[in-house]
């Protein structure tokens, strides 16, 4: 898929170092569609008050049917149709709501078209879609052209044309499109970010994110392979928001930055076709995805973020969540820990306060007393229901409950339609990088034009 | 021969030394960096010379201690070769922050960034990544770690391994049954490992080098291997290949900085040798 794209790469070979004036290289551009007449941005999108919202759900493999229990503990919520390819699997999800108490939802399978009948109901106001990856966009766009908000399981498109796609159809529609990013709600991201937002690490100049989760053992999960398929035929980073998410949040993205070029590189694959080989007992021979790929991205405000993606060679699960702060540093796997200048902490909020140093990591006592005083809003409202009811150590539930509730009181959701562009778009624009010698490719402004019109990442209250 | 002594520190050369006998499977990606906040310590360096030469340049301008045991795990000029190079940093706050708070004058045109990335691609389709920052509060970090095929190693901010099963046979460590592709090894079986693959170099001299000192112990071996290689007549631990390789980042990231992070060529040093040797060993006069 060799596209032609306007660039300027610098062949800067084996040329006499010093004293050679090179002009700068421009990195790659990608297109950028032209808004329609009239069509503006949905920075902060509100739509009316929900007093119940009415949920369809369309994919009950292996996030739906945790994510359909987890709404029968949300109030204001009506789970109205279930879709899936196999029946058997829209019966388990009825077996779910009727243990809770909830009415039998209307049942769409055995076919390849029947999510379609679900988002033309008129008694659905959102279409949760956690189907596999190459089906989300075209889900989504169908969704919001009958008029329904959608939240996407992730990453929620997976080329540059369907993110586009995705945010036009949001601006014309004025339809909420939510990425159903957890990670964001994690118990240390959230209230690492709450630090930063209280300038506990003074500006933050670098962050880190990754998805680096060994899914060897778990190929087979995937209904007819369709995961380790996508990575046997894309390379690049085709799996970046868990990483992206924390990081962008970190940064305030197109809340005061935004992201100007990224650069990547990748390994050769050897595990990924060994996968292959194991699974589906034949040779890949063209397997595209490294087994480790890396990117680095520039800001406008002059920070840098570094991602990584690995799911085949064995190691330690991380998402890699770091931040580097002037006056501070924060970092989550293998260990949680902060560093911190004595300063930035008051001796009546931390014991040891004279043990602390910008040398080294504050002593558990000092961790546990920060994130105690920095606990999210959010955290101390649901933790403990997050917990019981579970998801991924409950930043599952988090999530769908702010979703639930920001609908219902008529806010912004928490992550919008240029969150889902810039967490997704790492897969084409990493691979056009990839392609080109690791040659810079300029990251688009999803907002066209309104990147700098809030100032600082926040969660909405209805109070 | 450049005088890098983090290549003999104890988790690097044992590290290496199980990567050697394959317990990592193929080594695909390394990391390295120096990342150590000197904001205390500028003031120790002769008429300032340190921190003036970060004002002065942009770019990775000390890479070695993160390239040297990288690239020796990657058996670099001696199977493989660095391709290209894209660096990348984030503007300078800290660092002149620090020229006003030691020399009392603004500093608008300093010119190293405070965090500066580094990703090199090397002809055998391995990967590494290096980093720099000498102003910002972070704990000490090396970044010293390798992700193989079949295994995972790790040091900063704790060491610590990840092995398949298959790597390690139950007569070396205990809790044979317990090791697993998705975490760490217990430290039983930690200990185990550094134990059986004990570099003969640590085995000879670790004991005097912890008394004698400097860095734990590793300049020491540094310089005896130096002399050692030297009265005998053997080739030395670190050849000037290895010296260009290790400080080139200096000048080739600045030109990759400069002109928007484009990828820029990381010469054959060795003018056509890079492969003339199969895989980086130390020599020994038996």
């Amino acid at each position: 898929m060799k596209k032609i794209y306007s660039l300027f790469l610098v062949a800067v070979l084996a040329i006499g170092l010093s004293g050679s004036v090179l002009e700068a290289a421009n990195p790659i551009k990608v297109k950028v569609p032209k808004r329609a007449k009239g069509q503006t941005d949905v920075i902060n999108l509100v739509s009316p008050k929900l007093d119940v919202v009415r949920v369809g759900f369309i994919g009950l493999g292996m996030r739906g049917p945790g994510a359909v229990s987890r709404f029968t503990h949300i109030e204001g919520t009506d789970v109205v149709a279930l879709c899936d390819l196999y029946a058997e699997r829209v019966e388990r999800c009825q077996n779910i709501l009727t243990k809770a108490g909830r009415e039998k939802a209307a049942a769409y399978s055995g076919s390849e078209d029947a999510w379609k009948e679900l988002c033309e109901r008129e008694d659905i106001d959102l279409v949760y879609i956690a189907t596999d990856w190459k089906t989300h966009a075209k889900m989504a766009l169908y969704a919001m052209e009958h008029g329904k908000h959608v939240a996407i399981e992730v990453p929620g498109a997976m080329t540059m044309k369907e993110i586009w796609a995705l945010i036009d159809m949001s601006e014309k529609t004025r339809l909420h499109c939510m990425m159903l990013e957890n990670c964001v709600y994690d118990f240390f991201e959230l209230t690492t970010l709450n630090m930063a937002q209280n300038n506990v690490f003074g500006e933050v100049l670098h962050v880190e994110g990754a998805y680096i989760h060994n899914l060897e053992d778990f190929w087979g999960a995937y209904t007819h392979n369709w995961r380790l398929d996508y990575n046997e035929h894309h390379r690049g980073d085709v799996y970046a928001t868990h990483g992206m998410g924390p990081a962008c949040q970190l940064l305030d993205m197109h809340r005061g930055d935004k992201m100007n070029y990224l650069v990547a590189m990748d390994t050769k694959p050897v595990n990924g076709p060994a996968a292959v080989e194991k699974h589906e007992g034949r040779k890949a021979p063209d397997f595209k995805n490294g087994d480790h790929t890396l990117t680095m991205i520039q800001t406008e405000k002059g920070k840098t973020m570094h991602i990584q993606h690995n799911v085949v060679t064995p190691r330690p699960y991380s998402r890699m969540y770091q931040l580097t702060g002037t006056d501070g540093f924060a970092n989550k796997y293998p260990y949680e820990g902060y560093c911190l200048r004595p300063t930035q902490v008051s001796a009546d909020d931390v014991p040891n306060h004279e043990n602390l140093n910008a040398h080294g990591f504050v002593p558990k006592e000092v961790k546990d007393a920060l994130m105690k005083k920095y606990k999210h809003r959010i955290h101390a409202e649901l933790e403990e229901t997050a917990k019981k009811v579970g998801g991924h150590g409950g930043m599952d539930f988090i999530m769908d409950y702010r979703l639930i509730y920001c609908l219902r009181n008529g806010l912004p959701l928490d992550m919008d339609v240029y969150d889902l562009a810039e967490w997704s778009c790492l897969a084409e624009l990493t691979a056009i990088s990839l392609e080109n010698n690791s040659a810079p490719v300029e990251v688009p402004d999803f907002t066209r034009g309104a990147w700098n019109k809030v100032q600082g990442y926040r969660h909405a209250f209805a109070d | 021969m450049m005088l890098e002594n983090c290549v003999y520190d104890f988790f690097e050369l044992t590290t290496l030394n199980m990567a050697q006998n394959n317990v990592f499977g193929e080594v695909l990606h390394v990391e390295g960096a120096y990342i150590h906040n000197l904001e205390d310590f500028w003031g120790a360096y002769t008429h300032n010379w340190r921190l003036d030469y970060n004002e002065h340049h942009r770019g990775d301008v000390y890479a070695t201690h993160g390239m040297g045991p990288a690239c020796q795990l990657l058996d670099m000029h001696r199977g493989d070769k660095m391709n290209y190079l894209v660096a990348m940093d984030t503007k300078p706050v800290n660092g002149p922050a620090a020229v006003e708070k030691h020399e009392g004058r603004k500093a608008p045109d300093f010119k190293n960034g405070d965090h500066t990335l580094t990703m090199i691609q090397t002809e055998k389709g391995k990967t590494m990544h290096i980093q720099h920052n000498v102003v910002t509060p972070r704990p000490y970090s090396r970044m010293y770690q390798l992700t193989g095929t079949d295994g995972f190693a790790n040091k900063y901010p704790y060491e610590g391994y990840c092995l398949r099963p298959t790597q390690v046979s139950a007569d070396d460590v205990p809790n044979h049954e317990d090791l697993n592709a998705h975490g760490f090894v217990p430290k039983e079986v930690k200990d185990a490992l550094m134990t059986k693959y004990k570099h003969r170099i640590h085995a000879e001299l670790e004991e005097t080098a912890k008394k004698v000192g400097g860095h734990g112990g590793m300049d020491f071996i540094m310089d005896y291997r130096l002399i050692y290689c030297l009265r005998n007549g053997l080739p030395l631990d670190m050849d000037v290949y290895d010296l260009a390789e290790w400080s080139c980042l200096a000048e080739l990231t600045a030109i990759s900085l400069e002109n928007n992070s484009a990828p820029v060529e990381v010469p054959d040093f060795t003018r056509g040798a890079w492969n003339k040797v199969q895989g980086y060993r130390h020599a020994f006069a038996d």
